[in-house]
């Protein structure tokens, strides 16, 4: 295990410097004068603030959203929710921010409903609230999911025991659901954070003014308008330095462990009956329903068009997105869990449990680098060793896997803790170890999330933009590309309608995981 | 990606389903996979060899995406092409005029392109500097331009006004000049792209410079409680404007042409600003490291050829450089004809670029 997580983060390190490598040879000298420009001190202060706001609204509604979605395992329609919440998070930012204008816009459905009551908020939405909204719309879902399988592998033991000593809920929720939220959010955070402090078409569009930017703003313009590849590393390597304090503090904060033996979510709680309890579940349940469901149901507008799909060029970019979505998936569950099972493997065994959170960390570098910057810091290196045209693909899936590495992981280190705690002790001392200790003993844990992973990582690589742009073209195009093409060709709806497609394939993937998961749990 | 509304479009048959080709495709894609995981693996070990030997030359040409794809010119293009030069044109694209740009630095002297097509003449400053591009060492002929071309370097290959796009179901009485549009305190409120990443964006802010010169900063502070957002490009901004999101966008004058031609709508109007409106000009050059140059100067000879020309208007909606013998189409006939069009030499741009930028940065918003 050891070798595989070496490996695994040699790679994604190696990667991101080697990038930042290629760029810096590609330029003509850093000037550090930018660094001190007022400009980029006002942009990082609104990154800061934006991203921390986005990061903690998302917390919350996920955090709230889960608790409800544990406390209430059948009422109709959840299963659509679940599924809208592995969906929202991977749309790409041109679709989100149509979606968002589309509900929240001054001609979208609730600026259409204000204005027939006699009220025009005008432009409201352009500026935080915009941005918030759709950062929120997009993570908050995904700190959901993650938090309800946390919650999900609470012991029914506990929960029996918590009804024997007679909890009320505000108990229950302090002493049985706070801990496992707590443990999972430093992790969760550092990855809505970092989305957010990086993100781009989303903040540009919704943001309403040229201060409303990221740092990724300013290494475009170096990289695309400037050409000044020294100073595009130079502005990556600050956000990805910036990256790596805030990882930095989630070592220290994270305390993984101690996660108690059992999975079985069949139990009762003593906290069901609880009719404040129950209104509160509505209310929230509502609320996210209400927040997420008409963004996402805006996309379907995309039907208008839907004869437009069955076009030659579509179908090859559905089927190329497909090929490398699985492939990406692949290896970015491949790497996670190499760096997953070696972080435990230290944490638990070696007792060195800042070894083992450097390599958590490590799994968060590729979302602190632009895309952009990965892709052209590579491709400069690469160019001289492989041939240009035969480069793209297998970029497109290394550096998409890398991106959904992080996603991975969250989904991936819950089950593999739970399953050292459970089972740890009894597999070190009938000596199971490598191969045969992820078959025997973390497998039948393991597994249901695993499809998770899988579907998240190929749902992240459907929606990607940043990384194709560079190396797609008329022979290697997937939808998100199409979509632009469409866009940009003035072809709104046909464009909507690949969006519809887009959204359709992911939503399918979250439900196929899903059902595996089920399946997965009733055998268990 | 900025995606260029310029690139467009010819519409054509609906192409259907063809199985065998999917199933072909997604093959080559896993067997392209497969072999390119393994190279990328060995990097610096043998590594596989593509494409079969050919007898004919091979002229490449570097362009932006949507030029090549469905709805763009570049297919008609390239069987024209290869019809007279006894070669096979092989496109390489990047997203758009930016990606040209940074594509060509990235590779430098070891570019595979022979020419490049597309590149924005805002950019053009920038990508002269990087002394990969060669002169095309002939006299132009008089082009159909509203401005006099003296490059020696780049031979422009189509042309648009930048322009204000509005509703006039919505927008009764859009203002006349940029300066009514400034001034107005209750005036139309609009979207317009960021310069910092797209190249109708940059354009704006060199017609607000060029018509504001040193009080381009005031007039930006004046603007700005009307412009409703920056996006990163023309996609967004289009899309957002149709949306409802504001009364007016930034685009071009040719926008209406692709609503009356493409959708039968004819609402859609374009303003021509007493001042003039800028210029967005695309450019042809070829690379000085060109393997075939000789092909490299026939294909700037065939951009300024009538074969070429005529696919711009309604393949590119833009205006061609030299307007073909039967004269535009009809989708073009009622468009707006801005009294004026305003470019700025592109080594002034150059220079000041950075400059004006950080003003429009350092306009506060009140």
């Amino acid at each position: 295990m050891r070798l595989a997580g070496l490996a695994a983060s040699a790679l994604v390190v190696g990667v991101v410097f080697v990038a930042l490598w290629g760029l810096v040879r590609a330029g003509e000298g850093i000037d550090t004068a930018v660094l001190a420009s007022p400009y980029l001190h006002r942009i990082i202060r609104f990154s800061l603030l934006q991203a921390g706001l986005s990061t903690v609204l998302s917390l919350l509604l996920g955090a709230a959203l889960a608790l409800a979605l544990l406390r209430r395992q059948a009422f109709p329609g959840r299963g659509a929710l679940l599924g809208l919440l592995a969906t929202a998070t991977v749309l790409p930012a041109v679709v989100v921010v149509f979606a968002v204008v589309a509900v929240f816009g001054r001609s979208g459905w609730l600026g259409s409903a204000l204005a027939a009551l006699g009220w025009d908020a005008g432009s409201w939405l352009y500026g935080l609230p915009g941005i918030l909204i759709a950062h929120v719309f997009l993570n908050a879902p995904f700190c959901a999911r993650v938090y309800l399988r946390a919650l999900e592998a609470q012991p029914p033991e506990s929960w029996r025991l918590a009804a024997h000593l007679g909890l009320t809920p505000a108990a229950t929720f302090r002493c049985l659901d706070a801990p496992v939220l707590a443990r999972e959010t430093p992790a969760l955070a550092t990855l809505v954070f970092l989305l957010c402090f990086t993100s781009f078409a989303v903040v540009l569009a919704l943001g309403g003014g040229p201060d409303r930017a990221t740092l990724e703003v300013a290494i475009y313009e170096a990289l695309r308008l400037d050409a000044d590849f020294g100073r595009a590393a130079l502005l990556s390597a600050l956000q990805l330095g910036l990256g790596g304090l805030l990882a930095a503090a989630f070592v220290l904060a994270s305390r993984r462990g101690g996660e108690s033996a059992g999975a079985n979510r069949h139990a009762l709680r003593p906290d069901l009956a609880s009719p404040a309890l129950r209104t509160i579940d509505g209310v929230v349940l509502a609320i996210a329903l209400a927040f997420l469901a008409p963004p996402v149901a805006s996309i379907l507008a995309g039907f208008a068009a839907v004869s437009s799909l069955l076009q030659a060029d579509v179908l090859r970019a559905a089927g190329t997105s497909v090929a490398i979505a699985a492939a990406a998936a692949v290896t970015a569950v491949g790497l996670a869990l190499a760096l997953a099972l070696s972080a435990r493997d230290l944490r638990t065994r070696r007792r060195r449990p800042r070894a083992a959170g450097l390599y958590a960390g490590i799994a968060f570098a590729p979302l602190a680098l632009p895309p952009f910057t990965l892709v052209a810091g590579l491709y400069v290196v690469l160019r001289g060793h492989v041939d240009a045209s035969t480069m793209g693909v297998p970029m497109v899936v290394v550096v998409n896997a890398l991106m959904a590495l992080p996603f991975a992981m969250r989904l991936l280190e819950p089950p593999l803790a739970l399953a050292q705690e459970r089972h740890g002790r009894l597999a070190d001392s009938l000596g199971i170890d490598g191969i045969g200790r992820l078959r025997l003993v973390d497998w039948p844990l393991l597994r249901g999330s695993l499809f998770g992973a899988l579907a998240t990582a190929a749902a992240l690589s459907m929606g990607d933009l940043g990384v194709i742009a560079f190396f797609g073209g008329s022979e290697l195009t997937t939808l998100p590309l199409l979509l632009y093409q469409r866009l940009g060709a003035y072809r709104m709806e046909e464009a909507a309608a690949v969006a519809m497609l887009l959204t359709a394939v992911v939503f399918a993937l979250a439900l196929i995981a899903q059902t595996g998961r089920d399946a997965d749990a009733r055998a268990a | 990606m900025v995606a260029n509304p310029t690139n467009l479009i010819r519409v054509m048959p609906a192409e259907g389903l063809r199985m065998k080709n999917q199933i072909a495709t997604i093959l080559s894609v896993a067997t392209r996979l497969s072999r390119g995981l393994l190279a990328s693996l060995v990097v610096g070990g043998a590594l596989v060899a593509p494409a079969a030997a050919q007898d004919k030359p091979t002229l490449t040409v570097h362009t932006y995406s949507s030029f090549v794809g469905k709805y763009g010119p570049g297919k008609a293009l390239k069987e024209r092409f290869e019809e007279t030069c006894g070669c096979t044109l092989a496109w390489l694209t990047s997203d758009d005029s930016g990606g040209i740009l940074s594509r060509m630095k990235l590779d430098g002297e070891s570019s595979r392109a022979d020419v490049v097509l597309g590149l924005d003449a805002n950019l053009a400053g920038e990508a002269e500097a990087t002394g990969l591009l060669a002169p095309h060492g002939r006299s132009l002929p008089a082009l159909d331009m509203p401005v006099a071309w003296s490059s020696r370097t780049f031979v422009p290959f189509d042309w648009g006004y930048l322009a204000f796009v509005y509703d006039e179901t919505k927008l009764k009485t859009p203002p006349q000049s940029l300066r009514a549009l400034v001034d107005d305190p209750s005036g139309p409120r609009i979207i317009v792209q960021d310069p910092r990443t797209s190249a109708p964006g940059l354009g704006f802010l060199l017609w607000m410079k060029e018509v504001y010169g040193d009080q381009a900063g005031p007039a930006w502070t004046k603007l700005r409680p009307r412009i409703v957002t920056f996006t990163k490009g023309w996609s967004e901004a289009y899309g957002l404007f149709l949306k409802g999101e504001a009364d007016m966008v930034l685009s071009y004058t040719t926008s209406p042409a692709y609503h009356i031609a493409a959708e039968k709508k004819t609402q859609y109007k374009a303003v021509a600003f007493a001042e003039g409106n800028y210029l967005h000009v695309e450019l042809a050059a070829a690379m000085r490291t060109a393997k075939q140059p000789e092909l490299a100067a026939k294909f700037i000879d065939f951009v300024l050829s009538e074969r070429f020309q005529e696919l711009m208007p309604e393949g590119n909606w833009m205006y061609p450089v030299k307007t073909p013998a039967a004269g535009l189409p009809a989708s073009f006939a009622n468009l707006a004809k801005p009294a004026k069009g305003l470019l700025i030499d592109f080594a002034k741009v150059r220079d000041g670029r950075r400059g004006w930028i950080d003003e429009w940065l350092a306009a506060p918003a009140r």
